[in-house]
């Protein structure tokens, strides 16, 4: 075998070795690539509210700091037909209202809920992300209209429902931003008094 | 609110009424502590101060629980303490809310999932001050919180008979 043909078939090996190199980091890049798509679109249908299907009305009661009341009014959303769904997309109006420029009651920036979860007939819990607490404005009454209205809202919507926990990512917190009890359980009979008395 | 504090302090004080406040500077105090120190010394009356933006005027707030017929005497749960008080608590705010109306200042009164006012073994109630007009800076106002710490105080010495006698 002469000099030349040795290099030459060198050349070739390296040539090949890079290749292989090459096509096993473009092999890795796309098996990434499709695991994050795929975490986006899991996440998105975690988050988002379905798109399609007939628009229902559902009740809000909702804050208004500048004369604290609770007011009562009509939306119409597409509403899922699962329960704790249906409760989740009617709190996420609610916080939409709140969430929205200019707001009758700001709450904080971000702020969502995570999860409902129904436990029997008559009990939820809402779970809620660490936005809604920890951006939440601080006083007794700034607290108090946004659980009553959670309260209310959710018994409004399903009047099964008569026993409401509020938590944040998932865990208990001692309270909203300082003042309103988060570690109880409400009562629906207990908050429409209230949300009576605020309107 | 410190200043607030000293200011109801003072006219307790003016019309012979002994009161204590749970802390004398900015020091921060877990809300189970405030409960424990409070029921500790066994008051008459405890008296949550709150300023807030939200809303006008002057809030007066009860805590939001079920009454129950449970004896003040008896031992009581801590989470739901306050329910043996209730009724006395409403006494307390409504002579309040009454002094607040006759100084025609902006105000009403609520029950409110409150802590540690819950936890509370004793007549309890809470104020919370709101600017009384748009104009948010007035919340610190001199003339404002005088009023609003003699209404307080005014109510409360109404009422001064019908509350407990506090137990050495």
């Amino acid at each position: 075998m002469t000099r030349r043909i040795m290099v030459m078939f060198a050349i070739l090996v390296l040539i090949a070795l890079g290749l292989g190199v090459y096509a096993w980091r473009l092999k890795r890049r796309v098996a990434r690539d499709e695991q994050v798509a795929t975490q986006q679109s899991a996440a998105e249908a975690a988050t988002a509210p379905p798109a399609n299907g007939p628009l229902a009305p559902v009740t809000l009661y909702v804050a208004s700091d500048s004369d604290a009341t609770l007011r009562r009014s009509q939306m119409n959303i597409v509403l899922p037909a699962e329960r704790s769904e249906h409760a989740r997309a009617v709190l996420r109006a609610l916080f939409g209202a709140y969430l929205q420029s200019p707001s009758p009651h700001p709450i904080g920036a971000g702020a969502d809920v995570r999860d409902v979860y129904l436990v029997g007939d008559d009990t939820a819990v809402v779970d809620t992300n660490p936005a809604f607490a920890d951006a939440h404005p601080s006083g007794v009454l700034a607290e108090e209209l946004t659980v009553a209205s959670i309260v209310a809202t959710l018994n409004a919507n399903d009047s099964k429902i008569q026993r409401i926990k509020i938590l944040v990512n998932g865990q208990e917190r001692e309270t909203l931003a300082g003042h309103a009890d988060l570690q109880r359980f409400y009562l629906a009979g207990n908050i429409g008094q209230v949300a009576k008395d605020l309107q | 609110m410190l200043a607030l504090a000293r200011r109801v302090q003072r006219e307790l004080n003016n019309r012979g009424i002994a009161a204590g406040l749970l802390r004398n500077s900015d020091v921060a105090i877990t809300l189970d502590q405030r409960a424990v120190s409070a029921n500790a010394a066994r008051p008459a009356l405890y008296v949550a101060l709150h300023a807030a933006n939200t809303g006008r005027g002057v809030h007066v707030f009860t805590e939001l629980l079920p009454a129950t017929n449970a004896s003040s005497q008896n031992f009581l749960p801590w989470d739901g303490a306050q329910a043996a008080f209730l009724s006395l608590s409403g006494a307390v705010a409504g002579s309040v809310a009454a002094e607040l109306e006759a100084r025609k200042l902006p105000n009403a009164t609520l029950p409110a999932p409150l802590r540690p006012m819950n936890n509370i073994a004793a007549p309890a109630v809470a104020v919370e001050i709101a600017p009384p007009s748009d104009k948010v800076e007035e919340i610190g106002g001199a003339v404002y919180q005088e009023q609003v710490a003699q209404a307080i105080a005014a109510g409360i010495a109404a009422v001064r008979g019908k509350l407990p006698e506090v137990r050495p």
